[in-house]
C-alpha cells in the first residue's frame, strides 16, 4: 500500500515538473490570486492521482489537466463566490518590464469568460478547436469569445492608458 | 495588437519554491479531498431521500385519496371453484349460480349511510334487487326468453353518504347477461376514483 502510494506521489512529481509552472499559470490568472492557484494546483494534482486515467499521448495527458485546472478554477470562482481579489502588486511584480506589467493588469481585468480564451490561445498557443474542446464549447463560440475579448482587451488597455505603440 | 508579448508577460509569472514544497505537500490535501468527497455523497444521499419522502408525502395522501372505502364480492368462478371474490374496479367477472337456490349473489362492504338509487332491475325475464347489503339476482326459470336479445345490460347506482348526508362517493354496479352467462363490473366514471 505504501508502495502504492509512494509510486503515485512519483508520478505526480513528474507531473508536476512537467505541467506545474503552466497550471499555476493558468490558475493565478484565473484567479487572480497565487495562494488560491496554490491550492487549485494541488487539487489537480489529487484528481490526477485518484482518477487514474489512461491517457493516450502526452498531448491529451495535458490537455486534461488544463480542463481540470480550468474547471476548478471556475468552480472556485462560481461556488466559493470568490471574486478575484486581483493582487496586482504581487501578480504583477513578477514582470520586470513596466510594459509587461501594464499588460499583466489589463489581462487580469479583463472579464473571467474571455480570460480564459486568451489564457488557451495566446498563452498555452492551442488552435481555436482545441481550446473549444478543453472548454467544452463550440468552435463558433470561442471564436466570439476571442473577438469580444479582443475588444473588451482594447477597451481596458485605452481606460488603462495604454498604447499599441506604447506597448 | 502583439499577443505574443501578453503570452511573454504571463511567462513570467513562476513558482516560488516555498509555493512547490506548499504544492508538492498533498496529504493533507488529499485527506481533505477524500472527507469533503464522502460529505458531497452524504449530501447527494440525504437530498435524494428527502426528495423521495416529499415525493412519497404528495402522492401518498392522493392515493389513499384515490383508493374507495368500499367494497364489493360477488359469488363468482375463481381459478377452478367457485368462491367470494373481490371485485377490482374496471374487471368483468363471470358469476355462479347459487348451488341452493336458483340465483346469483353479490354482496357489499359500504359504509353505514348508502342507498340504491334504483331499487329494482330488471335485465329481460331476470330480476336483480338488493336486500340489505346482499344483492340477488334472480334467475326467471320461464321458457319465453327466445323473443330477448343475447345481450343485456343495465347499471345499478349505489349513492354513499357522509354523515351530513352529503354524497361523497358513488358504486356504478353494471350487470350484464350474455346468453347464459352473468357478469358484473364496477364501471369506472371520469372524476369518481
Amino acid at each position: 500500500m505504501q508502495l502504492d502510494d509512494k509510486k503515485k506521489h512519483c508520478g505526480v512529481e513528474e507531473i508536476f515538473l512537467r505541467y506545474g509552472s503552466m497550471l499555476y499559470r493558468i490558475a493565478v490568472v484565473m484567479l487572480g490570486s497565487t495562494h488560491d492557484a496554490e491550492d487549485v494546483v494541488q487539487d489537480t494534482l489529487i484528481r490526477y492521482m485518484e482518477h487514474k486515467k489512461d491517457f493516450q499521448d502526452q498531448d491529451h495527458e495535458k490537455a486534461w489537466l488544463i480542463r481540470v485546472t480550468v474547471n476548478l478554477c471556475k468552480n472556485r470562482l462560481l461556488f466559493a463566490r470568490r471574486h478575484p481579489q486581483v493582487e496586482f502588486s504581487e501578480l504583477t511584480k513578477s514582470c520586470e518590464d513596466s510594459k509587461d506589467r501594464c499588460l499583466m493588469e489589463c489581462l487580469l481585468k479583463l472579464p473571467q469568460l474571455y480570460r480564459t480564451a486568451f489564457l488557451l490561445y495566446y498563452v498555452m498557443g492551442y488552435s481555436i478547436r482545441e481550446s473549444a474542446g478543453i472548454l467544452h464549447v463550440t468552435e463558433g463560440a470561442m471564436k466570439k469569445r476571442l473577438e469580444r475579448g479582443r475588444r473588451k482587451f482594447k477597451e481596458i488597455m485605452e481606460q488603462e492608458g495604454v498604447t499599441e505603440d506604447g506597448l | 495588437m502583439d499577443y505574443e508579448r501578453l503570452k511573454r508577460a504571463v511567462e513570467q509569472i513562476s513558482l516560488t519554491e516555498e509555493a512547490e514544497k506548499r504544492i508538492l505537500d498533498l496529504e493533507d490535501r488529499q485527506r481533505e479531498y477524500h472527507v469533503r468527497k464522502k460529505l458531497v455523497k452524504r449530501g447527494l444521499v440525504a437530498a435524494c431521500t428527502v426528495f423521495f419522502l416529499l415525493c412519497v408525502l404528495c402522492i401518498l395522501p392522493e392515493k389513499i385519496k384515490e383508493t374507495p372505502e368500499w367494497g364489493i364480492t360477488a359469488y363468482a368462478k375463481g381459478t377452478g371453484a367457485a368462491q367470494w371474490i373481490s371485485l377490482k374496479p374496471g374487471e368483468r367477472v363471470l358469476l355462479e349460480l347459487d348451488p341452493v337456490r336458483n340465483r346469483y349473489m353479490m354482496e357489499l362492504d359500504l359504509p353505514e349511510n348508502y342507498y340504491y338509487e334504483k331499487e329494482i332491475i330488471i335485465l329481460g325475464m331476470d330480476c336483480i334487487s338488493p336486500q340489505g347489503k346482499k344483492i340477488f339476482w334472480l334467475v326467471s326459470e320461464e321458457e319465453e326468453a327466445e323473443a330477448l336479445p343475447d345481450v343485456m345490460s343495465s347499471s345499478m347506482y349505489i349513492k354513499i353518504l357522509n354523515e351530513k348526508r352529503e354524497e361523497v362517493d358513488r358504486v356504478i354496479l353494471e350487470v350484464t347477461r350474455e346468453y347464459d352467462d352473468c357478469y358484473v363490473q364496477i364501471k369506472k366514471e371520469e372524476g369518481d376514483w
